[in-house]
């Protein structure tokens, strides 16, 4: 543990402190596996994240297993470490990373887990290994070192990451973790080497060891085969799967500084309904699985108890979609309103707005829509079922119950995007602050504001875009550009994201394990933070892509074949790859796919069997 | 009906590093927790009615350290102390509770005791120590908002003694006067001790009668 004088010495410093309430205490006994839960970005936003908090209360639920957080320190810990690490003092003791709880640095550990949650955040990944006195390579580990595995929606193309991590773990961390860490308990009581407890694991869902397989390229650098040289390694992963949502912790960590969510969060459903065809995560948590009423209020109740927060946010891919709806919002209301709890909702689809309104029946702050796309003919090939004139009459009701700021989410550079469709974007905007003049002189409280962002669109594996070409960073920067110029009105304020960063993100999103030279070279030459875009530097990036011989344009910029072989294509993620082709062929004609609520598309996880 | 209650708490450990505006957000859902029939401000946006003696410089602890809180019923101090205590965080103490009378205590105080870990030579300590007890002023440049400034902070020395090799400083503190503790021991020992060394270990109101009472 760091002395209080020299943590002083660092911004923020109770970012590194622990102590916080519901953060778990055990005595460490030496047959007890100890689990560092690695999380690649700073404390705060780290803490916001309910993956953290499940898969720490799960896995703390075991007894014969103790995890502890580790975050990434922000750069002038950074800089502390590598100089007590790197540098010869004549009295300075190391101080490598060390996990909040005990202090411990990392090599003391059997296992640490990272989240991949974003893909701009490996560098980070690497950093903090480094950080710990660990080897970056896997193969340059040798016994004595930790077991480290990774697991979060990132996963689900694990190959740019393949070279640094012993073990992926992809699907729920629900389904199988208790079935690995029996496994490393055993394993940890009988002794023997680290691949024998690899191998022990690969017939349990979700997991995935790198170096049981090979990939082979051909001439064009295209993959042609990816097949085990384990006998025991299945040639197909397949992902881990909880059919019900049945656990979820009773008590959260409350930080004891303010995170970017200060706020109790209930997990309404996982999984998605909509068939949006960008959005990865509408695809690999399939099917949408709800916890049901009484449960959600009893756990309201018991983690307002447990951690006194003032605000609980309903977290959910699509909120409005929860079936019960407005009966679970009433009866929360029951209780929050009592216990002088105000309820949050992330993101909204337009169709409850005045079960909203009564969410936020005390502070009317903004309403977040995402039309996603701004003409009809691109929602309709995005699969966003959502029309102009719901659009402007979901508005217009927000309006009329109090709400007079509105964020309007885009995304450019879909596919078959052609100019007039980022001009839609401009004209639905006029529109919609148009409708709020429908309203009376009277009903006008306060002039309105609608803040309008474009996102870069990035393809991602699992998704029908998957063999969609990005468009390249110097076409988003003359959109965002045109879209600037053409937005007259002042009540509109217009703000974007970087192309550069955008394009990066795709080559690590579709890339395969070559991409992970690049990766290595960018944190070698000094990347860090990259998703924050104070630190984010392309030039490194750039240079890392030429030293590593990677060519973007090979793998984002390029439409790929149907039938080409994709780096993820082991990974069975449930959803059938025909369904994501025939997808992506009914994108092309802009014909919609029905909501599974409606309708079954036979996407091959066997619900309804297309029924 | 006004159930105001004075809480004795203590600040130590790892809360010595968050600052004032987040200890008193842990403070509210710390009583939240507890399930304390705390009163609300009325209005728009109600609030808890608890208000800080002083608030603690980050870096520092606290051993005796006071809030007032009003209740909207009537509860014993000893289920008090035991329904806050049995969900604080790592740090946070509550020592004592009792009936606040008069002046809330971020009004009432208005002097402090430091104890600051120091590893300079006693001799070295006792010279400064007795020099400046002697002095009638003390003038040093103090940063303010408008520039640095000649202040005089000897009337806000109230007394320094050296035990144990720690330095015991007794300072004003309050809204009406202040002097920072670093500073104060910046003068004694000669260069500025890191916050961390820094305990504040009692907060006092006048007796009115010329003399100091702990709150």
């Amino acid at each position: 543990m760091m002395k209080h004088q020299q943590l002083l010495k660092f911004t923020k410093p109770a970012r590194y402190t622990g102590g916080e309430v519901n953060a778990v205490e055990k005595t460490i006994t030496p047959d007890m596996t100890r689990f560092a839960f690695c999380f690649p970005d700073v404390y705060e936003i780290g803490m916001s994240h309910l993956g953290l908090q499940i898969l720490y209360f799960l896995l703390n639920k075991r007894k014969d297993t103790y995890c502890e957080r580790v975050f990434m320190p922000w750069l002038d810990m950074v800089d502390y470490i590598r100089d007590t690490m790197y540098k010869v003092h004549q009295s300075h003791t190391k101080n490598p990373l060390f996990a909040l709880e005990s202090g411990d640095e990392l090599k003391k550990f059997d296992i640490l887990g990272f989240t991949l949650q974003y893909e701009m955040s490996y560098t980070n990944i690497l950093a903090m290994l480094d950080l710990a006195g660990i080897p970056l390579h896997s193969k340059d580990r040798s016994e004595d070192y930790p077991i480290i595995c990774a697991g979060g929606p990132c996963a689900v193309n694990p190959e740019p990451m393949a070279e640094f991590i012993d073990f992926f773990y992809i699907g729920d961390g629900e389904a199988s973790l208790d079935a690995i860490l029996d496994c490393y308990h055993e394993h940890k009581v009988k002794g023997g080497a680290k691949a024998e407890f690899l191998e022990s694991i690969l017939d349990i869902p979700g997991v995935y060891v790198p170096q049981f397989y090979n990939p082979a390229y051909n001439d064009d650098g295209i993959l042609t085969d990816f097949t085990p040289n384990n006998t025991k390694a299945p040639a197909t992963v397949k992902r881990a799967f909880s059919p019900k949502l049945d656990f979820f912790p009773e008590t959260l960590i409350t930080t004891l500084t303010e995170s970017v969510h200060n706020r109790a969060v209930l997990e309404l459903a996982r999984g998605c309904m909509r068939g949006c065809r960008f959005c990865q995560a509408g695809y690999i948590y399939r099917p949408m699985r709800e916890r049901g009423v009484g449960e959600l209020l009893e756990q309201t109740e018991k983690l307002l108890t447990a951690t006194g927060h003032d605000e609980i946010s309903l977290l959910s891919l699509s909120a409005c979609d929860y079936s019960n709806f407005a009966e679970l919002v009433d009866k929360m209301l029951e209780i929050t309103e009592k216990e002088r709890v105000s309820i949050s909702l992330p993101s909204t689809r337009l169709d409850a707005i005045e079960t909203l309104a009564k969410i936020q029946s005390v502070r009317k702050s903004s309403l977040t829509v995402a039309p996603e796309a701004g003409s009809q003919r691109m929602r309709d090939i995005i699969n966003k079922n959502l029309t102009e004139e719901e659009i402007l009459e979901g508005c217009y009701r927000a309006f009329l119950s109090g709400f007079d700021k509105i964020k309007l989410y885009f995304m450019a550079g879909l596919p078959q995007e052609t100019a007039e469709d980022i001009e839609a974007i401009v004209k639905l905007c006029d529109s919609v602050v148009d409708t709020y003049y429908r309203l009376t002189y009277e009903e006008r409280k306060r002039p309105v504001s609608v803040s309008v962002s474009t996102a870069c669109f990035v393809p991602k594996p699992f998704t029908p875009f998957q063999w969609a070409a990005q468009i390249i960073p110097e076409e988003f920067i003359a959109q965002q550009q045109g879209v600037k110029n053409m937005i007259r009105n002042k009540r509109v304020t217009y703000r974007y994201h970087d192309a550069k960063t955008a394009q990066i993100e795709g080559v690590i999103a579709r890339g395969d394990r070559r991409v992970g030279k690049a990766i290595e070279l960018a944190y070698k030459l000094g990347a860090l933070f990259d998703g924050w875009s104070d630190q984010f530097n392309p030039f490194i990036w750039q240079q890392a892509f030429e030293q590593a011989d990677i060519d973007p344009v090979f793998y984002t910029h390029r439409k790929r074949p149907v039938d080409e072989k994709l780096p993820w294509d082991f990974i069975d993620m449930g959803i059938s790859k025909k369904f994501l082709q025939r997808e992506w062929e009914r994108s092309k004609e802009g014909i919609t796919t029905p909501n599974c609520r409606d309708a079954c598309a036979g996407c091959g996880l066997g619900c309804r069997n297309g029924q | 009906m006004d159930n105001k209650i004075r809480l004795r708490f203590s600040k130590t450990d790892t809360l010595r590093f968050i600052g004032h505006l987040d200890f008193l957000r842990v403070f509210q859902q710390t009583i939240r927790r507890s399930g304390l029939p705390i009163a609300y401000s009325q209005g728009f946006n109600p609030h808890q009615i608890l208000s800080f003696a002083l608030p603690l410089p980050l870096g520092m602890e606290s051993i005796n350290d006071y809030a007032d809180i009003t209740l909207t019923a009537e509860i014993p101090g000893d289920e008090v102390i035991n329904r806050i205590n049995n969900c604080v965080p790592r740090g946070l103490h509550i020592l004592a509770a009792y009936k606040a009378i008069g002046q809330n205590s971020a009004a009432a105080t208005t002097a402090a005791d430091y104890v600051i870990t120091t590893d300079i030579q006693k001799e070295f300590l006792s010279e400064t120590t007795k020099r400046i007890l002697e002095s009638e002023t003390l003038v040093i440049p103090k940063k303010t908002k408008s520039g640095v400034k000649n202040t005089d902070i000897r009337p806000d020395i109230f007394d320094i003694q050296i035990a144990d090799g720690n330095l015991q400083l007794r300072l004003s503190a309050g809204s009406a006067r202040f002097l920072n503790p670093l500073l104060a021991a910046e003068q004694v020992i000669g260069e500025t001790p890191c916050a961390s060394t820094v305990s504040r270990v009692e907060l006092y109101q006048s007796d009115g009668k010329g003399g100091l009472l702990p709150l």
